[in-house]
């Protein structure tokens, strides 16, 4: 399935407690969503095939899940008093694209990428709009310190189910 | 006196919506604002549109550093985005909604005093987890609130369950002027587990739930789980319920269930047993009937509560003063002054709200009706056409029908009372055509100060709008007056 993902921005830390950190997945979309007039300025909008494992939109936006310390692919939820299961969140997003490797793509794709335009947050610089990214080393599972592979798709795909 | 819907000062406000508005996805706003916004003296907004009849979109809002006076809002914006009205009025069909499928909370609070206001939101699973709809849930935050919520129709159709609005733990987080209707376990869960502190449910509606409408844990000395004016109905289990154990303090006043036990903990003014009367709640219209006898004037007065001090009701409505409503919704007593019509008789002489005056109940087209005065809530089977309607006010139009009111004295003296609304809303008009013939003037009775007034036309369609044109098609259109001065607003019409 395809999905239309942005990417933050790194912007000045005005001292949030826990900002998303740059090439962070903030949101994740059908592919050809149209995004609003902000978002297409503080966001590198991807879109990023996620294979054959992933196919409804519910499970993709399993990406957009806080890093919770103990490692959980996604929130447990409640018990059944009521009471939170899940642990304390230790980064606002788990999943990332680093700009990093973004660059070593759009360098042998033959994509011109002018990072300074990109992280102006008061212009639109999109320069990947017209391309389709694998998933398949590119995201990175920053708990585990590894790019996300199909059998982690997998899992994504089967946790709470 | 304050109105629940709290304001930041300095607020910077986003637009949400469709392709167009600043942002798109809940969680991209969220990002873009989480920030020190007390170092940075502002308060971020977000003003959502219903550019779509719902959102599939959650929103987790953790990490801002607010305080009572910089904060971060979720709102609905004023007048109307692409599919109507942006304000849901009470009712789970209207408004901006948030159907989340999602395995998350819908919207989930981890920081201080963030406030959500007046959205609609609904969360539907085939899973093994059990989640909350929308949460406050950290020892630590305090201040959160959650205003004008209705929560609707939840249910995970795996193992996993359900619930409505939960409050839990924390240092003072509120739901008010909610409603939790048909959500598959706990309805509202004031769940607190440390001493010192309260959470709270007031003035909200919670029926249906499929285990208890409001959950009660207190589990710490000290510490109090607290549920005043809130009305229930229809818990499969029990309208209430106390759970967790008894060392904290559960404190339930001034609030009425269908079932025995709105009381089984003393508190005053707790009312039992009882068969409570809305507008139609077999289409999620829980307004209370005006023939309610049991929760009209039934509440406390919060407006000087500690906790949270508030005085309106999920319409925006200023509450009366000393004679609180149990329950969301404040039952509105206007009297409309018609210039040459009838007056309701009887007993509904000052009653004027959401119901047909006098004594017609369409049951088919009306034509050529002699009624003077049609009020509130009402959608006839049948056609409207040339009729000899004095004034049309409510806020629910027939539904792909033709509305024609030509040469007629609409709008014509119709006096709104200081502190209420009144409202002329023709929405869901598919195919279905308006015509205004005449001039829309507005004046005030009396010449002092008023604020707001706010007349708005709104047009989506391919036309254009014009008060003054015989012929235009609009889609929707809404006119409001609102007043919360010292005086009243007038609608006059003299060119008729």
């Amino acid at each position: 399935m395809k999905v239309s993902i942005a990417l933050k921005i790194d912007q000045p830390n005005t001292g949030g407690a826990m900002k998303a950190q740059e090439g962070d997945i903030v949101a994740v979309c059908p592919a050809g969503s149209k995004w609003g007039t902000e978002e297409v300025k503080h966001y590198l909008i991807l879109e990023v095939d996620l294979g054959p494992t992933i196919d409804t939109i519910e499970d993709a936006r399993k990406l957009m899940t806080p890093q919770y310390a103990d490692g959980a692919l996604c929130s447990k939820g409640v018990d059944a008093q009521g009471n939170s299961l899940d642990a304390a969140i230790s980064a606002k997003r788990r999943y990332n694209i680093l700009f990093t490797d973004l660059d070593v793509l759009a360098k042998a794709q033959g994509i011109t990428v002018d990072w300074k335009n990109v992280r102006n947050l008061k212009t639109v610089h999109q320069p990947f709009e017209k391309t389709t990214i694998s998933f398949a080393n590119t995201i990175t599972d920053k708990f585990a310190s590894q790019k996300v592979s199909a059998v982690d798709l997998s899992a994504i795909k089967m946790v709470n189910k | 006196m304050a109105s629940c819907r709290k304001t930041g000062t300095n607020e910077s406000v986003s637009t949400y919506g469709a392709a167009g508005r600043n942002y798109t996805v809940l969680a991209t706003w969220e990002s873009d604002t989480d920030n020190d916004n007390v170092y940075g003296t502002v308060s971020p907004v977000l003003e959502c549109y219903n550019d779509a009849s719902s959102y599939d979109d959650h929103i987790l809002m953790n990490g801002a550093i607010n305080n009572g006076t910089y904060f971060r809002i979720i709102r609905p914006a004023a007048g109307s985005g692409t599919n109507g009205v942006n304000f849901h009025g009470g009712l789970p069909t209207a408004g901006v909604r948030f159907f989340s499928t999602y395995s998350g909370v819908v919207i989930s609070v981890v920081e201080n005093n963030t406030q959500i206001q007046d959205v609609v939101t609904k969360l539907t699973l085939n899973n093994t987890t059990t989640l909350d709809t929308v949460n406050a849930d950290s020892t630590t935050i305090s201040g959160v609130s959650f205003v004008g919520l209705l929560v609707v129709d939840c249910l995970n159709s795996g193992t996993g369950k359900i619930n409505g609005i939960t409050l839990s733990n924390g240092q003072g987080i509120g739901a008010v002027d909610c409603l939790v209707h048909n959500v598959e376990q706990y309805g509202i869960n004031v769940i607190m587990q440390q001493a010192g502190y309260t959470n709270y449910a007031y003035n909200c509606t919670v029926t249906n739930s499929g285990a208890t409408n409001i959950r009660l844990v207190s589990t710490t000395s000290g510490g109090t789980a607290k549920a005043v004016n809130c009305l229930t109905t229809g818990g499969v289990t029990s309208d209430f319920v106390r759970a967790g154990g008894t060392a904290g303090t559960v404190n339930v006043s001034y609030c009425c269930s269908s079932d025995a036990t709105a009381d089984d903990w003393g508190g005053a003014g707790n009312l039992i047993s009882k068969a409570l009367t809305f507008v139609n709640a077999a289409a999620d219209n829980f307004h209370l009937a005006a023939s309610d006898t049991d929760a009209i004037n039934a509440g406390t007065d919060l407006s000087a509560d500690p906790n949270f001090a508030f005085n309106d009701d999920i319409d925006k409505i200023t509450r009366a003063a000393a004679s609180w409503d149990i329950g969301f919704d404040e039952h509105t007593i206007l009297t409309l002054a018609v210039s040459g019509g009838i007056a309701p008789a009887g007993a509904l002489a000052s009653r004027c709200d959401r119901y047909l005056a006098g004594s017609m109940t369409p049951s088919g087209a009306i034509n050529g009706q002699t009624s003077k005065m049609l009020i509130g809530a009402i959608a006839p089977s049948g056609a409207i056409k040339n009729q000899a309607l004095k004034f049309l006010a409510g806020d629910v139009a027939p539904i792909g029908l033709p509305i024609k009111i030509a040469a007629q004295k609409q709008l014509n003296g119709a006096t709104v009372p200081n502190g209420q609304l009144a409202r002329l809303i023709f929405k869901n008009l598919s195919g279905a055509i308006i015509s205004i013939v005449g001039t829309l003037i507005s004046s005030l009775i009396v010449p002092v100060i008023l604020r707001p007034l706010t007349i708005e036309l709104s047009d989506y369609g391919l036309d254009s709008v014009s008060l003054s044109d015989s012929s235009e098609q609009l889609q929707p259109l809404t006119i409001e007056l609102s007043d919360y001065g010292a005086d009243n607003v007038e609608l006059s019409n003299a060119l008729f």
